[in-house]
Parts: structure tokens; sequence; C-alpha cells
């Protein structure tokens, strides 16, 4: 194998890929070990820069009975020459085919990544739905952001655990072994041994009915001693909790390479469109000495020159001055780079921008989503107009001379006055520009706006909203496109067929796994690449499986519609989302929960936390 | 204090480019923890530097890099600190102590030494003739291969130039020969002013005998980079201790 595999090495691009050789990569012996393959359903370059790849391979590989490689997209040219050979995917590690593996993991980061997902499956022999497969292949997990909607890819998967995954996979893990000593050949043993295990999710467990005008009628436990509700799993003290000191170092280059400190979990803003805000609460902080002791071992036992910080809203940090003051030292005297993510400068102060200026000149992004208050208030994003003008203007007196604006078009309730707001927005930011006197500013400014496209998302405000039409999207592009014609602005938007796709799955049910598995077999892969797009196949599969994208999409859904979703218990109630949503429709807005509590319904799930709200 | 360390870069790591492997040693020689001179300016890194842009797809017993610290540490000291934080497939050999200043490697180096392994699995050769083939190929005056032109604006009038690279084959040696392999010990030139890549000599072996083979059918080893010292032929390290003997005599 390994001779085939050099001369296929020599003959394809970025052969780095498939390599397994980086600084600090965990090899054991194989003998007697559950073996654990991690799987990113993307090219390797792509999902070494994950965050939870370091994470979980990192605690993973700190149990002894038990050995994590990992797995990634293969390139085209790769997968070609491997059809072609009939060799299998392999791990990187051992270069073990993947059906040999105990356990097969995929983390789904994005709903355009479920084909690559089928794909690999394929590429290792193992049959793609779960009720083909028997004891002699994997157990096929799946973890992640998108699980929350876990339906569309429910029939593909043994295992779905939804939430955060630390303390989860160690359980699953510690009760196969007992399994495995069993010797049972009844993998259904070892489901119940797992089944109450909070953030476990055995879909097979679970049947759907459906009414007949196609909404769903109820989802149900097939036995009595399956729970009929299953609870998002979530990490109590994230100072307490395992994070890795020591992190795989890739030799080719990859998308983000460089150390990254999570700083805490959860967001307390609030707004309604955004999934992520409502999946992880509570708020959660690691210690800022925490912080420091991992960025300190991690320094050492990587020798990277970069670290970074990843949260959903760093400028919310608790410490986050102190910090930013700590990783300045850090950059002087060890001569580590510092790279800050894009932070609202409505709450900083103007000290800490002097302080960043004179580190490294980050990209400046503001991310008002929406163009006008009515709107803003809306969707709960709360930044005023004035906020923007005087982060602008601070960030262009301190050298800046230029900026992202990020916005999102197809909102719930959007007009046309929101779409020209975002043309008034930007030219107000070059009016500010103007306003300072010549030798306090840099010359040459660039304002780059951006818009992509709302997807409603499960377990949001707006899950109940109907998304924006293809057509409706490309007209309001089009406006934008003419009114932000200026030599200072550049327009950024992306194709909007992705969009529509990604709205189909992350609010669809189990019958949408059909669409995926016929347009997997049509050929379609990477669809979240440009390159290897191709929407005609998607509708076609849509038509094949005699489903409609509008009764996804286009339908506006009752409060007490059946939602494919309504098994799952993310923490935050539907009576606060119902809530939420009625407020939007007032242009109410609600404060973010350091200010108030909203009752959520977070506290109710979870309690005895270090957290935000007690 | 400088050091000069030869380093061996095997298996899996012949995959990685010349740019990865500079990222490379930045980094191991940060994780090393020896206290490792930076450059000066807005992106300081270790300073470091190499004998020539390695070849991706060869193997290499033979490599060199020069690097710097802050303090006179001692060799073996070096040697070890760094290996520890070497990934599999690269190794530091040797390392010599510069406390004088000499020239740098890319301006000494000037010829390579390659042990060549050609599998015959795929490839139809009449091995009885091989010899008798490369001396043949050996015998022309004139062995030309087409190089692009760099300059964009010069590339328009002349897309390239023909270059004659029979100079640069100094020496061809049959090691070994079966109906499985060919093991060939060749002797190209290597450095800034004239450099002949080992696949482009295979190449042009190939095509004079008729045969053709592509990149999954061959290995390349550099066995050594080497420089003139008194008319003859040393290794790079051996030149190294030997101009530093010469210095430090005065």
């Amino acid at each position: 194998m390994k001779k085939k595999l050099d001369k296929i090495l020599k003959d394809i691009e970025l052969p780095g890929r498939y390599l397994g050789n980086e600084i600090n990569v965990v090899r054991k012996e194989v003998e007697n070990k559950t073996r654990f393959g991690f799987c990113f359903p993307d090219v390797y370059e792509v999902g070494m820069s994950f965050l939870g790849l370091h994470i979980l391979y990192g605690i993973m590989n700190t149990m002894e009975n038990v050995y994590c490689e990992r797995i990634f997209a293969p390139g085209v040219d790769m997968e070609d020459r491997l059809r072609k050979e009939n060799i299998s995917i392999f791990t990187l590690e051992e270069k073990t085919p993947i059906k040999e593996l105990d356990f097969l993991g995929f983390t789904l980061q994005y709903e355009l990544s479920y084909t690559n997902v089928l794909n690999i499956m394929d590429l290792g022999n193992i049959p793609l739905k779960a009720k083909d497969r028997t004891l002699d292949d994997p157990i096929i997990i799946f973890g992640g952001p998108c699980t929350v909607n876990p339906e569309p890819m429910a029939e593909f998967a043994d295992i779905i655990i939804i939430g955060e995954g630390e303390e989860v996979l160690v359980n699953i893990l510690n009760e196969y072994e007992i399994f495995k000593k069993q010797n049972s050949n009844n993998k259904e043993e070892f489901y119940k041994r797992i089944i109450n295990i909070d953030g476990v999710y055995i879909p097979s467990f679970y049947q759907v009915l459906y009414k007949e005008d196609g909404t769903i009628k109820e989802i149900n436990p097939k036995e009595d001693w399956v729970k009929p509700k299953i609870k998002r799993a979530i990490i109590k003290d994230l100072d307490k909790i395992y994070f890795p000191d020591k992190i795989l170092v890739p030799l080719i280059d990859i998308v983000h390479d460089r150390i990254v400190l999570e700083i805490f979990r959860g967001c307390l803003r609030g707004c309604r469109f955004c999934q992520a805000g409502m999946i992880y609460r509570p708020v959660r902080e690691r210690s800022i000495e925490r912080l420091k002791d991992l960025a300190d071992r991690l320094i050492k036992n990587t020798g990277y020159d970069e670290i970074s910080l990843s949260s959903l809203s760093t400028s919310d940090y608790s410490e986050i001055e102190n910090l930013i003051k700590y990783l300045i030292e850090v950059n002087l005297n060890k001569k580590v780079g510092i790279s800050l993510p894009s932070m609202r400068l409505d709450n900083f102060s103007k000290d800490l921008i002097e302080e960043i200026t004179k580190v490294r000149k980050t990209g400046l992004t503001f991310a008002p989503e929406a163009g006008t208050q009515r709107l803003r208030d809306i969707i709960n994003k709360n930044i005023k107009e004035e906020d923007l003008l005087n982060s602008s203007k601070e960030a262009f007196e301190n050298g800046w001379n230029s900026l992202k604006l990020y916005f999102m078009i197809g909102l719930p309730e959007e007009t046309k006055e929101d779409i020209m707001g975002i043309k008034e927005l930007a030219f107000k930011v070059i009016d500010t520009y103007h306003s300072i006197p010549k030798e306090n500013r840099q010359p040459g400014l660039k304002v780059k706006v951006s818009t992509s496209t709302f997807v409603p998302k499960a377990f949001t405000p707006f899950q109940w909203e109907t998304q924006i039409s293809l057509k409706e999207i490309e007209e309001k592009q089009e406006i934008l496109k003419a009114e932000l014609k200026n030599k200072k602005i550049i327009y950024n938007y992306h194709d909007s067929k992705t969009s529509i796709l990604e709205g189909l799955i992350a609010r669809g049910d189990r019958r949408v796994s059909n669409i995926i598995l016929e347009v997997f077999n049509m050929g379609a892969k990477f669809d979240s690449w440009h390159e290897h797009f191709d929407f005609n196949k998607w509708l076609e599969a849509i038509k094949k499986s005699n489903l409609d994208i509008d009764f996804y999409n286009n339908r506006k859904k009752a409060y007490d519609e059946v939602l494919p979703w309504d098994h799952i218990d993310v923490g935050v109630s539907k009576e606060f989302l119902i809530k939420e949503s009625k407020k939007s429709k007032e242009i109410k807005t609600t404060d973010d929960c350091s200010k108030i509590c909203s009752n959520c319904g977070i506290t109710k799930s979870y309690s005895d936390f270090k957290g935000v709200c007690y | 204090m400088n050091y000069r360390a030869k380093y061996k870069k095997v298996g899996n790591m012949k995959y990685i480019s010349h740019l990865d492997l500079v990222r490379l040693f930045h980094r191991v020689l940060r994780k090393s923890e020896l206290d490792i001179e930076f450059s000066k300016g807005f992106n300081p890194h270790p300073i470091i530097a190499f004998a020539n842009a390695s070849g991706v797809g060869i193997e290499s017993i033979g490599e060199y890099t020069d690097f710097e610290l802050k303090n006179d540490i001692e060799e073996s000291t070096v040697l070890e600190d760094i290996n520890k934080a070497m990934p599999e497939g690269i190794e530091l050999l040797e390392i010599l102590r510069m406390p004088i200043k000499v020239d740098s490697l890319m301006s000494v180096v000037n010829k390579s030494e390659y042990k060549i392994l050609i599998d015959l699995e795929e490839l139809d050769i009449d091995i009885s003739n091989f010899n008798n083939c490369i001396n043949k190929f050996l015998e022309q005056e004139e062995i030309l291969i087409k190089k692009k032109t760099k300059n964009k604006r010069k590339r328009r009038k002349t897309p390239f130039k023909l270059v004659n690279i029979r100079e640069m084959i100094l020496d061809v040696l049959i090691v070994n020969i079966n109906e499985n392999e060919i093991e060939l010990l060749v002797t190209l030139s290597s450095g800034s002013s004239e450099n002949l890549k080992p696949s482009i000599f295979i190449e042009k072996l190939f095509e004079f005998i008729g045969v053709n083979i592509n990149k999954s059918e061959f290995n390349i080893l550099r066995n050594d980079f080497f420089t003139e010292y008194n008319g003859e032929s040393i290794n790079l390290m051996e030149y190294s201790k030997k101009i530093l003997e010469v210095k430090s005599n005065g």
C-alpha cells in the first residue's frame, strides 16, 4: 500500500495533504485500541483550520485505550486515483482504510458539506444508510453546529451528538470499552448504554409521521425506554474542561495557520437571525489566568509565531482589555504576532485602539447587518448609526484607511428603504472620513461593502419566516451594484444559489435526505466550492425526490406547526423564540443578557453552571 | 553565534516545498527553546539560510542550513534540542559552530551527488544495453532543454531559450542493474550559477533512449552538496571545517 501511495503522491497536487507527518502528531500502537476516525469533510487545508478538530483529537488521544486519527476529503485528483486503483480512503496517521475503524465521526459545520460526507463514506466502501450497516462497519457519528437540526442527515448516522462534544465523546468511548468486553454482537445494546447521555441522539429510535398537507404530525420514540427529547450537551465549566496545550502544526499552508484561544462560548447579544447565539447559550468564559497559561504553553509546544482569539463576540469578553494588553506583551517579548478578529469598537477605550495599532493593523470590520435602524431593531442587532460613525472616525484618525461593512439581504420585513439604507451608511462612512482634516488621516480610502443572503435557521426567532427568492436576491444585488458605484467603494456579493440550498437543508426534515442522496449519486461534491457547485444537479435531484423547495423555504409557518427539530432541546424555549418573533414584528428590541434577563429558558434547562446567568 | 548544520530530509518529508521547509525550520527553532536571534522589522523571524531551494519530491541525506543563536551554546546541545523539536523525517546529522564569518552556503555550492533508483516494473528497458545507451547519451556535445524566459516582457518576443545542459552532467555511474531496478550515482551542477535538476537529467536520458518515464517511476536521493577546494571536490561540511581552520590560524 505504501509503495502504491508513494507513486500516486508524486503525481498529484498538494501531496502534503495526505501525509500525517505534522509536528505534535499523535502516533500509537493500534493493538487493543478503540480506533476513532475524526473527519472534517473538506480538504486538509480547510479542516486543519478548525479549532474543534484540535480539541477533540487532543481529548480523545489522552484516553489510553483510544487512538484518534484524522481523515479529510481528498482532492479531486486524489479521488480519481483512489477510485481508479480501487484504494479505499485511509486515515492520515496509519493509512488504515476507514472501514476498519471502530468509529467514524464527521463534523457538520455547514450544510453544503453533506455531499462530501456521503462521498467519503462511499470512498471507504461504507454503506451510506445506517440500516444497511453491520458490526463490520464503523459506527458513524455526526457532530457540529448543524446537528441542532439533524434530520436531513438522520438516515445516514448511527449516532448524532448535539451540542458540545468534549464530555459526550469521552462518555461514549468509555461505554464502548465496556460494551467491547461483553463480546456482544448487538449494536443496540451499545446504544441502550449511551442513549441517556445528554447530547446523544440515535435517529433509528425515532419515527416521523406526516400530515396530509406534508407538515409533520409527530416525532416519536419507537420504544418506551427512549427519551422523547434530546437535550443538548453543554460544558459547564470552561476552565476545568480540557483544552489542548499542544496542537498539530501542519507542514503545508492551511487557511488559518496559528494558535487559536477559545475565550468564551455563547453570546449575550440575542441577535434574532443568529443561530449560534441561541444554541451555545449561556455565556461561559475562560478565566484570563487560564488563557494566559494556555497561551504560554501553546507557544512553547508548537513554535507558532501567531496567536488569535475565538468567540462569538470577542469584545464582550469581560477582561478583553487586559487580555489584549497581555498579548501585546507576548508579542514584544516572544515575537509572536497577534491576530485580532473583528470587534465591536463601540465599547473599546481609545487607548486600547492605539495599543492595537502599534502591534499590527488588523482588518477592521463592522457588521451592521441591516441598512436602517428600523430593520436593525427588527433583527435585534443593537448597533446605532452614531456608534458606527464614531468608531469609523476613531479608526480613520488612528491610521486605518480601509474598512469592511457586512450586511445581509433578505431579512424579514425588509423594504426597499432598508436596501437604500446600506448605500446611505456606506456614504456616511465616506463623509466621516472626509470630515477629518487631511493631515490627520491616511490617503486612499476603501470601503468594502459585503452582502450575504439571510437564511432562516432552526432555533432562532426567525425559524418560521420565509426565505427570500433567488429572483428577489438578484434584483436587490443589482440595485446595490448600481447605488454603490463609487471609486471609494468595493461591493462584494455572493452567488445566492447556494443560499437557497442552505435554506432547504437547514430547515429540512428527514425527507430532504433523499435529495442529498440523489444529488450525491449524480456526482455532486464540494458544493461550497464555486468551481464544483452544480445547481442544476440539485434542482434535478429535488425534482426526482418529489419534493418542493418552496414548501421548505417560502412557506410561512404557523407557531404551532411541529418543526422537524422539535424533539431536540437546545435549552432555549419555544415560548421565548415566539416572544422574540412577535417582538420583531412590533419593531421592539430586546436588551442583551448582561442588562436584563429575558427568560430564554436556559437557566431552567441547566442549573449549576458557571455562566453569565446564575 | 552562527551555526552550520547538515541535515536529512527523508520519507514523506520529500513532498513539502521549500517555503514549507523554511517555515518548518522557523517553528522548530522556536520550539527548541534555544535563544534564537531574530531579524528586525515588522515580521521578525529566526535568521536562517539554506544551500539551495530544496526540490520537491527529492529525499536527501545531505542538506545544509545556517542559523544564528543569541548565545554561544555547545554543538551537541544545539543538535539535540533541535532534533527533539523536529517532526519525523527531518533530522540534523552534524553541526558546526562558526565563530568566524564564512561564505554563505549558496555562494559556495557547485555540485550535487544523487542516488537515483529507477523502478522497472512498468518500464520496457533492455538492461543489457543500458550501459551503452548512457555512454551514447553522454557522447552528445549538446543536450538541449527549453528554459522559459523569466522576464514577462521579454517572454513575449522570446518565450523560451535553449540551454545546453551537457556540461552540467558531471558524472554518471551505474551502481546496480537488474530486471527490477536500476541504481545510478549521478553528479550534476548545483548552485546559483549553474543548476541542473535531477528530474530533468532523467527526462532527457529516457527521451534519448526512447522510453516514456514518469515521476512515479523513479526515486531521487541527494547524497550531498559539494564545492571545490584546492582543486578537489569536497562536501560542504568538510569544506566549512577546513575554511574555519584556515581562517582561525590566520
